[in-house]
């Protein structure tokens, strides 16, 4: 499985590139994890906030019912 | 005296040699791997196919007889989520059986049987990305039964069918192959939360379709499973009895194939694909059936889809059930989509 390259220097340095490549790609990894987390959070808040409103709504309508109805 | 019998001082080692002795090791512990390989561990292709079928799950969900609405970009991260779970079992997959894919043909060529990857990393990538995909999906969506059925498709393909049935039974694919029928359902419970029965009408379609598929494959590539010591059908019962189960799965597979139309998911276009790619379908694994595809395994160094020609009777049923089950899932989601803007 292993393949040991002829040319140690250059295996070397082959080797930091792909580290570098590497780690600049967990950095956007863990970037754009963030990123959707954050709009995860923003569009369930946005749902909640939509949600409350609706039951707000409904309950007023309920109340105004109600009043109307005793009078 | 004294001086002559003192053994010669070993001298110093320079720069140079350190470097060449680092790098060597360097090579050893196999770390070269680039973002690519990476990529590549992640199964690409089986990715589209679970990202496919798992969205048509997810687009087509009904409850209560109603479609289900769902946030879009909440319906883009579940098929993320899904992408990077079905990743995350490839990548594990690759890890654990990285000396077997060394031996066979068809996988050397992976990131970790080539040695670009080692078997620590690839373990590692595929733990984090498994984690992270089924408790993002749980959090986003709130629907903990998608979350729950991802992490089990997870743990089925790489615990279940990798570790434990893939070198124990010929029926491995068989049962293993459930893992790769699970995606609509998750994308049915991603939209709705729910699971019914319609979205096990899908599993089934897969489910019933991964046997033929990969022992057509199997028949023309059974030298390297032999080589690799995986009891696949045509190695553990031979070829006859191999084309026999073809035909017999495909016969149950097709008609619930159509079951769809009849239960109302699919309409006539569906009805159509369904009932042609079938029949279809059926007169390939028949042909399987009667040709000779696996009496002498392929050896050598030819591509996979450069085949002896006893075996292009298998070679061509594997080439169509690919385009079957994609056409009996895009013809879903072409209608449901039609049907949403009321066409």
């Amino acid at each position: 499985m292993t393949d040991v390259s002829p040319d140690p220097v250059s295996d070397r340095e082959a080797y930091l590139k792909a580290q570098r490549q590497r780690n600049l790609f967990i950095a956007l990894g863990l970037l754009g994890f963030v990123v959707l987390v954050f709009f995860i959070s923003m569009t369930r808040m946005a749902q909640g906030l939509r949600h409350d409103a609706s039951v707000r709504q409904a309950y007023r309508s309920s109340v105004a019912a109600s009043v109307d109805a005793s009078k | 005296m004294a001086a002559a019998d003192k053994k010669p001082k070993k001298p110093l080692r320079n720069d140079a040699e350190l470097v060449s002795d680092l790098a060597r090791d360097y090579a050893a512990t196999d770390r070269r791997g680039l973002p690519a390989d990476y990529f590549q561990l992640l199964k690409p292709r089986v990715m589209s196919l679970v990202v496919f079928t798992a969205l048509t799950g997810l687009l087509i969900a009904e409850t209560g007889g109603q479609p289900a609405h769902m946030n879009p970009f909440l319906a883009f991260v579940a098929i993320l989520c899904i992408a990077l779970g079905a990743g995350s079992a490839g990548a594990l997959n690759m890890a654990i059986e990285g000396k077997t894919d060394a031996l066979m043909r068809r996988t050397r060529q992976r990131p970790v049987a080539a040695g670009r990857v080692s078997q620590n990393d690839a373990m590692t990538f595929g733990g984090v990305l498994a984690f992270l995909s089924v408790v993002t999906m749980g959090m986003a969506l709130d629907h903990w039964l998608a979350a729950g059925l991802l992490a089990l498709t997870i743990v089925y393909y790489v615990v279940f069918y990798t570790m434990v049935l893939k070198r124990r039974t010929p029926q491995n694919i068989v049962i293993g192959g459930a893992a790769g029928a699970f995606p609509p359902v998750i994308g049915w419970a991603a939209a709705t939360g729910q699971a019914p029965w319609q979205a096990w009408v899908l599993f089934a379609i897969i489910f019933l379709w991964t046997p033929p598929h990969s022992w057509a494959l199997a028949l023309y590539t059974s030298e390297d499973y032999a080589n690799a010591g995986i009891p696949m059908m045509p190695v553990a019962r031979g070829a006859r009895h191999t084309r026999l189960l073809i035909l017999l799965y495909s016969l149950v597979m097709v008609p619930v194939g159509c079951v769809p139309a009849l239960i109302g998911l699919g309409g006539i276009a569906y009805a159509l694909v369904s009932v042609f790619g079938g029949a279809w379908f059926l007169y390939l694994a028949l042909r399987v059936f009667l040709s000779r595809a696996g009496d002498h395994p392929e050896g050598g160094e030819t591509s996979l889809y450069d085949v002896k020609k006893e075996a292009l009777a298998a070679r061509n049923l594997f080439a169509f059930s690919i385009l079957y089950l994609t056409a009996l899932f895009a013809t879903l989601l072409i209608e449901h989509a039609l049907k949403g803007f009321h066409l």
